[in-house]
């Protein structure tokens, strides 16, 4: 049996998300049980044991107003719950103190990571993967376009993907955690751009800053 | 017609108040725009029904809670029997569309099709 | 209605059957198809509603056939890594067929098909308004749908960019091929075909009801199918000018969604999901209103909150045009908090029409034959589709879970729950109607349980492998993506999924060895479409029974049962008796009417119990 591959958050905003990921699994489990536990009752006491006519009983006013209303409070519950991690994630983008900023470049059926400040580009091809190199408790902004057609950014790890388009930047920023790791395959594009769509993936490799240093000195003014 | 006007109505005063919300929190053109336009096609149909139940004082058998069969008695509506217009008619559009992809002889074999079913049309109606 | 304690309720032993009005009419042979056209000439002229219902579900279910075939590539291929059946421009073909065809040709069409058989039957009209426009729909249909597989045929293939085409990948430069040309042609030739389909039924709705089926008495698939049309009255157009401007971009040179010349890819995305969203439920609403149908005849028991499931449906119908950019989270272009609420609310009315439905089995009499089976599959299955939309509707989880095999389970949950088996519910209800003969229970029961079994090993899986990380639409992955073990296990399911249709196939060729003798009421059925032969003559009715609820051939079987039947029924069923020689029949069915009891004995008071 294969172990799920989702790789564990690694953001403090992957960190919240999960918890949010939680708080809806569990409420959608309890929804679910809680019809078809309903159904299968319905059925069974319900079961048809005669040909006497039943009761014709046609409304339930305040049954109804109940399946109303605490539907309605459950989903406001939600969304509030919902909006307290959005607004979050709008934080981060805001802040003053982004350390890194990468820029990501899609194009049909690859990726570009372009490190401003280092003057460092990986290309990837379709014989060469490329791999994103990161520093752990970072704060980083991504500055996303594409040169073709609609791609997207989309790092599992981070759960979290932005929409890359044609002509257009568009940015958000993440706090990078302590851990670090190797993912092969940690991003991947997730907006179907075309025939090779599915060999669009990258590799994603988080180092200690103190080793991110060394590889911009190592790589700085490269192009590959 | 009282219950129709109530539910186009109520559409109607629905997207207002939708439209004016998402123009407010900047919602984007084409979506407001189509959210406006949406009050318009509920504003039709409901205006149309005002206006019918304006000229028609008296409730409808179908309106009404004791109607029966007897209320309805005799020729209900003109129902066309087999007709050759729409395969025609529906030939001529596809062509019209076609056309625009594979050559303009095609619109032109199109549009002569339409024509002349939406003049056999005419010329039924008015028998 | 009194209350009567459960050894005083009613027993079925005198109740009065439908089959005692209307007979046959003299010298015609039931069994010879009465209404139906019998040549070829006869069927691509007719007018009749009816045959252009059966036509329209015949043509839907060739549809869902060869998306079902597409969908066999789909999981043969992804059941193991590597390319082994097609390459990666077929695939991307074929997924964007099967998503067009499912969508486009069969769920929509297969609507329409239950709009068209029985909107008019269950109104008690002769047919729907305009019946050349009617035909005219259907053909566009038709047509449409043979251009977009045309595709297939031509040079480049068909259309290979998804069932939602975002430019610029479905632009001039992106899909140049031909296939994607008549893939735009053929959606804008079936979206004409639903905008005119929609003109008609509200038409037929508002205007040619029976005398006494008030809005408020009209059997809600007829509601549903109402406000479905209102939905399509604003959607359809909308595609299909956001097409016309596409194909404009590849023929003639515009730049609408060109960013690179002042166009603008967002603007196609808020089109198209301004229809998309509201075509999601135009394709379930009518299924919701087959399976409103069903409950309460196997429950044996009256819709449970009928106004409250007109508000919920007209909520929904309101609302749908309202959550359309939750498609689009992911663009960072759009207002998160409006669509989200907006998508969140609509989960409310759903979820009262599905405590409707439990609330009308509750304290019922419930019978298990195959449509409440289909029906019960419906619903649980509606239901785990429906809470992973609501995850969707959050955006912390869509930026995780957009595009991923995650939203693909959702929407085959929800989508493929509600459509796949509503459709067998509806089939096995109205199979006698239309046909005059019934589908056999047991292989109805073989078909349901290896379909349930099939359809959530399918599926089901996907959600664990969307939240894993595996992207939509991707023709392979890598074996160290670990995806392989589920992909697997979905491409086996499907493999029962498919085979389910086995003995679905032949229940329906072997009911057709049989005669016709349904009867008009098999099931002791509620609404009008019962009143009538099984199959229906021409122009549907010869005789109308009393409206005086949403049930009125309910009323009929009981109306010796004042206490059962709907207030009013025995009043009209007494007048009845004064002038039913002068207007009924419609269609005169014997020559003496004082032989024959058109409108019944006389209603008895009932004996005591009260």
């Amino acid at each position: 049996m294969n172990r799920l591959q989702l790789p564990p958050p690694l953001t403090d905003q992957a960190a919240d998300i999960d918890e949010v990921w939680n708080i809806f699994l569990i409420g959608a489990f309890v929804t679910f049980a809680f019809v078809a536990v309903l159904v299968v009752y319905v059925l069974l006491r319900f079961r048809r044991r005669d040909d006497r006519l039943p009761r014709q009983v046609r409304e339930n006013i305040p049954v109804e107003i109940a399946y109303t209303v605490i539907p309605l409070l459950v989903v406001i519950a939600l969304f509030v719950i919902t909006f307290t991690t959005v607004r979050a994630l709008d934080d981060v983008e805001d802040a003053d103190e982004i350390d890194l900023v990468v820029g990501v470049v899609g194009f049909q059926w690859q990726w570009r990571f372009v490190y401003p400040e280092a003057g460092i580009v990986v290309t990837g091809s379709e014989e060469e993967v490329p791999e994103l190199v990161l520093p752990a408790s970072s704060t980083i902004r991504f500055d996303l376009s594409s040169v073709d057609v609609i791609h997207s950014f989309w790092i599992p790890g981070f759960r979290f993907k932005r929409d890359m388009f044609p002509n257009e930047e568009q940015s958000f920023a993440v706090d990078v955690a302590e851990a670090t790791g190797t993912y092969a395959a940690g991003g991947v594009c997730s907006e179907f751009c075309g025939l090779d769509h599915h060999k669009m993936f990258f590799d994603l490799r988080v180092v200690t800053p103190a080793e991110f240093e060394q590889w911009l000195t190592e790589n700085a003014g490269s192009s590959e | 017609m009282r219950l129709e006007l109530i539910v186009w109505s109520g559409l109607t005063l629905f997207y207002i108040i939708i439209g004016a919300i998402y123009w407010a929190v900047d919602g984007d053109a084409a979506g407001a725009s189509l959210l406006l336009m949406a009050t318009g096609l509920g504003g039709l149909i409901a205006g149309w029904i005002w206006h019918w139940r304006r000229h028609h004082d008296h409730p409808r058998p179908q309106d009404r809670v004791d109607g029966d069969a007897i209320d309805d008695t005799g020729i209900v509506g003109v129902y066309p029997t087999a007709s050759l217009r729409p395969l025609a008619l529906g030939l001529g559009m596809t062509a019209i569309a076609l056309g625009v992809v594979l050559g303009s002889w095609m619109v032109l074999v199109g549009v002569a099709v339409v024509a002349s079913q939406v003049a056999l049309l005419t010329r039924d109606a008015d028998q | 209605m009194t209350t009567l304690d459960r050894d005083e309720r009613p027993r079925e032993n005198d109740l009065l059957s439908v089959d005692d009005f209307i007979g046959d009419e003299e010298g015609t042979d039931a069994s010879a198809g009465r209404g139906l056209p019998r040549t070829i000439l006869g069927w691509v002229t007719t007018t009749d509603h009816k045959a252009i219902g059966i036509a329209y579900a015949v043509t839907a279910l060739v549809f869902l056939a060869i998306g079902g075939v597409l969908a066999g590539i789909i999981r043969a291929e992804l059941a193991q890594p590597g390319l082994q059946v097609v390459d990666e421009a077929t695939y991307n073909s074929v997924f964007t067929i099967h998503g067009s065809v499912m969508v486009y040709l069969f769920a929509v069409p297969f609507g329409f098909a239950l709009a068209n058989y029985l909107v008019p039957l269950q109104i008690g009209a002769p047919d729907l308004a305009f019946p050349r426009l009617n035909a005219l729909s259907y053909w566009l249909f038709l047509f449409g749908g043979v251009i977009m597989l045309a595709g297939f045929l031509s040079d480049g293939g068909a259309a290979g960019f998804g069932w939602y085409a975002y430019p610029p990948l479905s632009g001039p430069l992106g899909s140049p091929e031909l296939g994607a040309d008549l893939w735009i042609i053929a959606i804008i030739l079936t979206g004409t075909s639903g905008t005119l389909s929609a003109i008609n039924i509200i038409a037929t709705i508002s205007m040619m009801r029976a005398p006494g089926m008030t809005m408020f008495r009209m059997p809600i698939l007829c509601w549903n199918l109402f406000l479905t049309s209102f939905m399509v009255l604003l959607a359809f157009p909308v595609l299909t000018g956001a097409l016309i401007m596409l194909e404009a971009d590849r023929q003639f040179g515009t730049h609408f969604y060109d960013p690179g010349a002042g166009g603008s890819p967002i603007l196609w995305q808020h089109l198209f999901w301004f229809f998309g969203h509201p075509e999601v439920y135009i394709v379930a609403l009518p299924f919701f209103g087959v399976v409103t149908e069903i409950f309460p005849v196997f429950a044996r028991k009256p819709l449970f909150g009928y106004k409250g499931l007109v508000l919920a449906t007209l909520t929904i119908a309101a609302l749908s045009t309202s959550v359309w950019a939750h498609h689009m989270f992911v663009t960072g272009a759009v207002v998160l908090p409006f669509f989200a609420a907006t998508s969140f609310l609509i989960a409310v009315p759903t979820g009262v029409k599905v405590f409707n439905w439990i609330g009308t089995m509750w304290g019922g009499s419930i019978s298990w034959e195959p449509p409440m089976l289909f029906a019960m599959g419906f619903l649980v299955t509606f239901v785990a589709g429906g809470v992973t939309g609501v995850m969707l509707a959050s955006p912390t989880l869509d930026f995780h879970l957009n595009d991923t095999y995650f939203v693909v389970a959702h929407f085959h949950y929800v989508m493929g729950g509600t459509v796949i088996f509503s459709l067998f519910a509806a089939i096995y209800f109205w199979w006698p109607k239309v046909t005059g003969r019934m589908l056999s229970k047991r292989l109805g029961q073989y078909h349901f349980w290896m379909l349930v079994v099939g359809y959530n090993v399918t599926f089901f899986v996907m959600h664990l492998l969307g939240r894993d990380g595996m992207p939509r639409r991707v023709a392979d992955y890598q074996p160290t993506d670990d995806f392989e073990t589920w992909n697997l296990i979905s491409s086996l399911g499907f493999v029962l999924l498919a085979l389910s249709f086995v003995p679905f196939l032949y229940s329906v060729v072997s009911s057709f060895r049989r005669p016709m003798t349904a009867g008009a009421d098999p099931w002791h059925a509620n609404s009008l479409e019962w009143a009538t032969s099984s199959p229906p003559p021409p122009h549907n009715f010869t005789w109308l029974p009393p409206i005086r609820s949403e049930r009125p051939v309910f009323d009929l079987r009981w109306v010796n049962h004042r206490d059962v039947s709907a207030i009013g029924t025995s009043e009209a069923w007494t007048a009845r008796q004064e002038h039913d020689k002068d207007v009924l029949p419609m269609h005169p069915y014997t020559d003496n009417y004082d032989d024959e009891p058109t409108a019944g004995a006389r209603p008895r008071e009932t004996d005591g119990a009260s």
